[in-house]
């Protein structure tokens, strides 16, 4: 149904489609009405302006509106039958926006006018793993290490870090390590930080980025959904500049939209925000409080496809069990870390959050 | 990392490790995590490779015992011995009266979840 498109169109501000559209579900999970989906995305935007690749966005939007809304169908086919594809699609998107109260200042240019973000995998990009939540960070960043064969290629060193020394098979290993294979650089800590060190290690990080000419970093994470009844962890990304956008949209990655954070990803966050080193942190929906490599593995199948590399999940899948038990310790010295980060965090009174 | 439409509740955390592996018995020391509520407590036991069946769950006044065997014996390197695991054991402590003949326990992929009623004992105060 979809052509190749000659035309591109400018909106502002930016809206991010959620999940429940860009996926292939038959049905949103909760009844949604037209003026509720666009709310979300202005609520949610900023003051940038973003060109989307060609029409893939408004057709998506259209394809919305075409399986829900049989008058929208019929008036597009009879506009289809006058004017361009695209033009069409491009005038009712601006329609459906203007009767819905949004603006929508659509600018058509021709294609060669434009300058497309794309993501480019050819680009350094750094991963950083760390004890949180579930240990999904440590699971999945551990598994992408051993998976793709990756070679150390240093440590980092941190003062206020009591000195700690793990031996493995006779090896000594400093609890955080640098890998790298061709452009991917990986962090990963197998100690969990409290708030001084993990302030420390996220300026080490940015430190390790300026060195390796990263261009953009990825931590993995967890996010505690301890009440969840859904059977199959989600995943929600948060980035701190606009130019990963392109990376959740391609990868329908649903923006994490509200909560709190705290720790070392609330450190990594804060220094990269303010650099030029844009930052994507993965949450995927974890037990708190017991090590979860079920969700880990949805934040190994979705970073395989931001970094476009294979990664067959089976060897994880299978010791499942035996990752729970091998990792109870750090399970409970890592919640013992993060209750003291969060029990000396100030927060504003709860009226006003 | 916590989303704020999540209800508030409070948790337990341990203050010193509360993971003591009997290495002479074969017996693990299960994480656990306890939340407390209005009317119930949920403790929760987190049990991989065991099966529902294997589960034993007793009451003794406030403490409650869980015993599991594990479907295949766990074994751990430490020191260079090796130690084969047979068993998960643990008690909790609740810091409250609890009714245990209203509690109910579920099981789900590994982990034990046992809802435990309150029991209150005392009498409204009247307001003048």
């Amino acid at each position: 149904m979809i052509k190749t498109g000659h035309f591109a169109f400018c909106i502002t501000p930016l809206f991010t489609l959620p999940n429940n559209i860009l996926s292939n579900s038959p049905l949103p999970e909760e009844p949604i009405t037209i003026r509720s989906i666009f709310l979300d995305f202005v609520n949610n935007t900023r003051d940038f302006t973003v060109l989307f690749d060609s029409i893939i966005l408004e057709a998506r939007v259209l394809a919305f509106f075409w399986q829900y809304h049989l008058v929208w169908r019929r008036v597009f086919a009879f506009f289809t039958l006058f004017l361009d594809f695209e033009i069409v699609e491009i005038l009712l998107a601006k329609f459906i926006f203007d009767n819905h109260g949004f603006s929508f200042n659509c600018k058509i240019v021709k294609n060669n006018n434009l300058k497309i973000a794309k993501y480019d995998t050819t680009e350094n990009t750094l991963l950083v793993g760390f004890p949180s939540n579930g240990l999904v960070g440590t699971f999945s960043i551990s598994y992408l290490i051993h998976y793709l064969k990756m070679k150390q290629i240093g440590e980092i060193e941190m003062p206020d870090l009591p000195s700690t020394v793990f031996v493995e098979e006779g090896e000594l290993l400093a609890p955080i390590r640098a890998y790298n294979k061709n452009n991917l650089f990986v962090i990963i800590s197998d100690v969990p930080f409290d708030q001084l060190l993990a302030n420390e290690f996220a300026l080490a990080v940015h430190e390790f980025c300026k060195k390796n000419a990263v261009k953009k970093i990825v931590i993995v994470s967890g996010m505690e959904t301890i009440n969840k009844k859904n059977d199959t962890p989600k995943i929600y990304g948060l980035i701190t500049h606009s130019a990963l956008d392109i990376v959740l949209y391609n990868n329908q990655i649903p923006k994490f939209l509200n909560g709190s954070i705290f720790g070392t990803d609330a450190a990594i966050i804060s220094v990269f925000r303010k650099t030029s080193i844009p930052a994507l942190v993965l949450y995927a929906e974890c037990h708190p409080f017991f090590p979860d490599p079920e969700a880990s593995i949805i934040a190994i199948v979705t970073l395989a496809k931001i970094l476009d590399v294979k990664v067959d999940t089976h060897d994880i899948k299978n010791r499942i069990d035996k990752l729970r038990i091998q990792h109870r310790n750090l399970m409970e010295e890592t919640i013992r870390t993060l209750k003291q980060n969060q029990e000396k965090q100030t927060r504003a009174p709860q009226i006003y959050r | 990392m916590r989303r704020d439409n999540d209800f508030e509740f409070r948790i337990t955390p341990p203050i010193v490790s509360s993971l003591f592996d009997d290495v002479e018995h074969r017996i693990l020391s299960p994480l656990s995590c306890l939340r407390e509520f209005d009317n119930h407590w949920i403790l929760e036991f987190d049990l991989p490779l065991v099966s529902k069946k294997d589960i034993k769950i007793t009451f003794d006044e406030n403490i409650v015992n869980v015993e599991a065997k594990l479907k295949e014996k766990y074994s751990e390197e430490k020191l260079g011995k090796i130690t084969k695991f047979e068993y998960f054991k643990k008690s909790i402590s609740l810091p409250g009266r609890i009714n245990s003949k209203k509690t109910t326990a579920k099981f789900q992929k590994g982990r034990l979840e046992i809802k435990i009623p309150k029991k209150v004992i005392g009498h409204p105060v009247k307001i003048n």
